[in-house]
């Protein structure tokens, strides 16, 4: 069973509408026993890094998430990346689930939008299964006003320009998370997806 | 892809409305030859079937995994939520973004300004116009 992890600021439905599109079977949940008893955990967060966090700790799950994510393969979509960081320039002062070193900072090109709201192009920088059948210079939709800057450069999986070069995509061992929408990205987000599934 | 009740329509010039087909069906086809994103506009002028949208939405949302706006009939954040709630990506505003600007705001800060988008049609046929938000 997939637990997708619900913190009660988004609308989880296009994750679990494609995901019944896939025929795969899986719980919205916010309880610690489900994300324990998984055998994998789908993180699509939205909302602010912030709240996330402050919410994950009042429900009482950011230590078994901390925890489970290193047992078990973790897919985190947009902010679902974000918080396996120590920081984020979003919200000042407060704690990441930290699995890896690095700070999340905000787009700072002026003659380009903030949020960055559209299809854009990855380069893959290191091949993973859920990289499987997907081409060097795929378009992915995203929607984000942070970036990641892991400080272990080793972990980048995709790296994607927009302004500037930023990491798209982090892969280490048996965590998966890019800052784009898989389940927004037509066929090939499908196919992520599916990968993961069938890891 | 303009709405009526349930159904897609083409007009010419915002008359002689033709039925255009299954809008579940139009946007499966349209993902598969490729299209970056849908906008469905409702045009449905009786309030009573509004709700038909809703289920064209969540219809939509289940078949097709590309983002989509939803726009027409807009007139609080309440019909907002609902469209968003259905699946929709994006909430497109076009009357009620003249007639209630603040509308534009209290749906920005409730979902993010990410999906809030105004819609600006030029009927004049006087050529080009630059809108500006």
């Amino acid at each position: 069973m997939i637990a997708i992890i619900d913190y009660g600021a988004g609308n989880l439905k296009s994750v679990t509408n494609a995901l019944d599109f896939l025929r795969v079977s899986y719980k919205v949940t916010d309880k610690a026993e489900d994300i324990k008893k998984s055998d994998k955990i789908i993180f699509p967060g939205v909302g602010s890094f912030g709240d996330c966090i402050n919410s994950l700790k009042k429900k009482g799950i950011f230590e078994t998430l901390k925890k489970e994510i290193s047992n078990k393969p973790y897919l985190g979509i947009c902010l679902g990346l974000q918080v396996l960081f120590e920081e984020s320039e979003e919200s000042s002062g407060i704690k990441g689930l930290s699995i890896f070193k690095g700070k999340c900072k905000k787009f700072k090109n002026k003659n380009l939008k903030v949020p960055q709201i559209g299809w854009n192009s990855i380069k893959i920088i290191k091949k993973n299964n859920l990289l499987k059948d997907v081409k060097d210079d795929s378009y992915f939709y995203f929607v984000h006003s942070y970036y990641v800057g892991p400080k272990d450069k080793g972990i980048i999986a995709t790296k994607t320009n927009y302004g500037i070069e930023y990491c798209s995509g982090i892969t280490k061992d048996n965590i998966f998370a890019f800052q784009f929408h898989p389940e927004r990205s037509g066929e090939i987000g499908l196919k992520i997806l599916k990968n993961f599934v069938e890891l | 892809m303009d709405v009526d009740a349930g159904r897609v329509v083409k007009g010419v010039k915002f008359v002689q409305i033709k039925d255009a087909g299954n809008p579940v069906e139009l946007a499966e086809e349209y993902n598969r030859q490729g299209v970056d994103e849908l906008v469905f506009l409702d045009i449905t002028a009786s309030s009573d079937k509004r709700d038909t949208m809703i289920d064209v939405v969540k219809n939509v949302a289940k078949k097709v995994f590309i983002p989509f706006t939803v726009g027409g009939g807009i007139r609080s954040v309440e019909d907002m939520r609902k469209i968003l709630n259905a699946g929709a990506d994006k909430i497109s505003m076009n009357t009620a973004a003249v007639e209630t600007p603040e509308l534009i705001e209290k749906g920005a800060e409730k979902f993010g300004s990410q999906c809030i988008v105004v819609a600006v049609v030029n009927i004049d046929g006087q050529g080009w116009h630059q809108a500006r938000i």
